[in-house]
């Protein structure tokens, strides 16, 4: 069994409010796994729950299989990064992370053997003697992993631990988390609001809602695969077309919606004459003077803008409603705002979801 | 408080300073080194004779018995005023904002009538011990006053506040993840308040210490009350060169000798606070 810890029907309220709905997951041994969703859905307490730092109302928590529900946090064999890093201000660097062997009366020397092997791992050599309020955002970071990681956790949790880094130090780190994660082989609970961080880093992503977990998998079934509205509008940049299913056969679906007629690839609970909606990527949203083959779907360009690396195109469609597409080539050459054109992708690149539009 | 605010704002603290503190201090340091008159005032003769006299044995006393009281008072106040302060965070917010009013109550009225009504209560024949009699704990009148416990208890119960209010500030500064990181990194509920909450109140702690120190060293009317006057402190004896001793001189330069105690204290603050002058 490579399950590591076992999280089941966890529900956790604060006076009035819910806020977790009794949700279950597992963690394997050495995964990546990220608890990803909007601010306020109940990622930390979550891992607080995890963490021993706050009891649940309902539900267990095993880890390698023995209950530790009721355990303290430190009778628990994970380590939690905090959101905040939480770094001892009266302790320096090297002080900070000796905290845990020291707390275990470990030998001196052991203990300076080990600091220097976290300060290498996080490359913070040279920064034993400074105080955290003399280290940079992310100089602290690194000092906080080394102080979880010292314990030789088998599951270590991170709250959130890049949201306060710029974004290109964020990538940086993105990077780097991922192969310390590789290079010490444990597991990772990692908590995050970004989906591109999410999508980026993970061995599985389980996408959260209002207490509850809303899809569970790995980043393409995430993307490729939304399990319902809230996923496929929370994970990368798209569209949602909502209507009827016309016909679903040789590996595609037809939907009839007010804005015309889509395709995406099939899928087995998806029947005719049932509500349903096809999400669709930005980038695999294509447009031209020829129509797409079994497509009904029709619109003006509006504008052409560079944001970024990309040339996004927007689309005015039947209904007022505004698609946004990707183009190649220079502005010059494509459909000038204005233009009436036919709107179109693979199928087998659009997924569909099935039933009505009421759940999220 | 920004370090560096204009020179302009500073101009009236300047002032200030001038006005309350440098003005008086430099008038009793002159006053130190002036020979006392005959019957009343002093005269214009410069002598050292003063501060000689504050090495008499019997000023010495005085001066040990009032850093004693000083000392006690202050390490009760702390181990009263600590765990209480400790209670009072550990509150939900809307308890911790009236417990801090119940702190702050007693300043509302004069401290000596809150001695007088304390001795109203301790009497011999007080309240207290008609209560305590009535119900049979004890079976002859105690003397609870007008000794050296009465002036302690007198001090602590007037000082205590200003020990709990910057522990307690101190210890609503410190993020609750502090103490649960220590709890993550395996340290039991004991062993983070001591590794990790204690030392960053440790400055809060020092401040407290100045604030119930130096007073409980200089303040006279407890000891006059509670101690019936039996119990002299630096505090009385400086106010009896003042006022009954006509030996105005003689009170400066005591006087001197609790600035540099006070300067002392504050000096052994800034030090174990680590230079930053947190509540002050
Ligand atoms: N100790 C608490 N007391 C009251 N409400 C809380 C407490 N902790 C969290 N909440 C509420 O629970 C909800 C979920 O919080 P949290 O788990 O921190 O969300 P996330 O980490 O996903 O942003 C929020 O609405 C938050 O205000
Ligand atoms: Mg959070």
């Amino acid at each position: 069994m490579d399950e590591l810890l076992k999280i089941e029907g966890l529900s956790k309220a604060f006076g009035e409010t819910k806020v977790l709905r009794g949700v279950s997951l597992t963690i394997r041994r050495g995964e990546f796994l990220t608890l990803l969703g909007p601010s306020g859905c109940g990622k930390t307490t979550t891992l607080r729950i995890i963490a021993g730092l706050t009891e649940p109302d309902e539900g267990r928590v095993y880890l390698n299989g023995a209950d530790i529900t009721s355990l303290p946090p430190e009778k628990r064999g994970v380590n939690t990064v905090f959101q905040n890093y939480a770094l001892f201000p009266h302790m320096n660097v090297e002080k900070n992370i000796g905290y845990g062997l020291r707390l275990r009366r470990a030998p001196k020397a052991e203990i300076a053997a080990r600091v220097r092997e976290m300060l290498a791992l996080v490359k913070m050599e040279g920064y034993e003697k400074r105080m955290p309020d003399e280290l940079s955002g992310g100089q602290r970071q690194r000092v906080a992993i080394a102080r979880a990681v010292i314990q030789k956790p088998e599951l270590l949790l991170l709250d959130e631990p890049l949201g306060a880094l710029d974004l290109k130090l964020r990538q940086q780190m993105q990077q780097e988390l991922k192969n310390l994660q590789k290079a010490l082989g444990i597991a990772f609970l990692y908590i995050t609001h970004d989906q591109e961080e999410a999508l980026n880093m993970s061995d599985r992503i389980a996408i959260m809602s209002q207490g509850r977990f809303v899809q569970v998998g790995t980043p393409e079934e995430i993307y490729e695969k939304p399990a319902s509205r809230f996923a496929a509008q929370f994970i990368g940049q798209g569209a949602l077309f909502e209507g009827t299913v016309v016909s679903a056969e040789n590996g595609e679906v037809c939907l009839e919606c007010p804005e015309g007629r889509v395709l995406a690839a099939a899928r087995e609970d998806v029947r005719p004459g049932e509500k349903a909606a096809v999400s669709v990527h930005t980038e695999r949203v294509r447009y031209g003077r020829e129509p797409f083959p079994g497509f009904a779907l029709e619109g003006e360009v509006l504008s052409h803008r560079y944001a970024g690396a990309i040339l996004l195109t927007e689309l005015g469609l039947a209904g007022g409603r505004v698609l946004q597409a990707h183009s190649a080539g220079a502005i010059h050459s494509l459909p000038r705002p204005g233009e009436r054109v036919h709107i179109g992708w693979e199928s087998a690149q659009a997924a569909v979801i099935a039933g009505e539009e009421s759940e999220r | 408080m920004k370090k560096r605010s204009g020179l302009a704002a500073l101009a009236p603290l300047a002032l200030w300073t001038a006005v309350m503190v440098l003005f008086p201090m430099g008038y009793v340091l002159v006053l130190s080194f002036l020979t006392r008159g005959e019957s009343w005032g002093v005269l214009w003769r410069f002598t050292l004779e003063n501060y000689k006299a504050l090495g008499d044995s019997a000023n010495l006393e005085i001066l040990w018995n009032s850093l004693k009281i000083g000392a006690y008072t202050t390490l009760l106040t702390f181990l009263l005023g600590y765990p209480f302060a400790l209670a009072m965070v550990l509150q939900p917010r809307r308890r911790r904002s009236l417990l801090l009013l119940l702190v702050v109550i007693p300043f509302w009225t004069s401290a000596l009538m809150r001695v007088y009504g304390w001795m109203i209560l301790l009497r011999t024949r007080g309240i207290v011990n008609d209560a305590l009699l009535g119900l049979g704990l004890i079976h002859r009148r105690v003397k609870f006053l007008n000794n050296m416990g009465a002036v302690l208890f007198g001090m602590v119960y007037s000082l205590l506040p200003f020990m709990i209010l910057p522990v307690y500030t101190s210890l609503e500064k410190l993020s609750p993840s502090l103490q649960e990181a220590a709890r993550d990194l395996g340290a039991r509920p004991f062993q983070a308040s001591w590794t990790v909450v204690f030392p960053l109140t440790v400055p809060g702690v020092m401040s407290g210490c100045v604030l119930v120190f130096v007073p409980a060293v200089g303040m006279f009317f407890i000891s006059d009350l509670m101690g019936g006057g039996g119990s002299m402190l630096l505090g009385n004896l400086i106010s009896y060169y003042f006022s009954a001793g006509k030996n105005w001189p003689m009170a400066a330069a005591l006087s001197m000798l609790m600035v540099a105690l006070t300067f002392l204290s504050v000096h052994v603050y800034r030090r174990y606070s680590g230079g930053e002058m947190g509540v002050f």
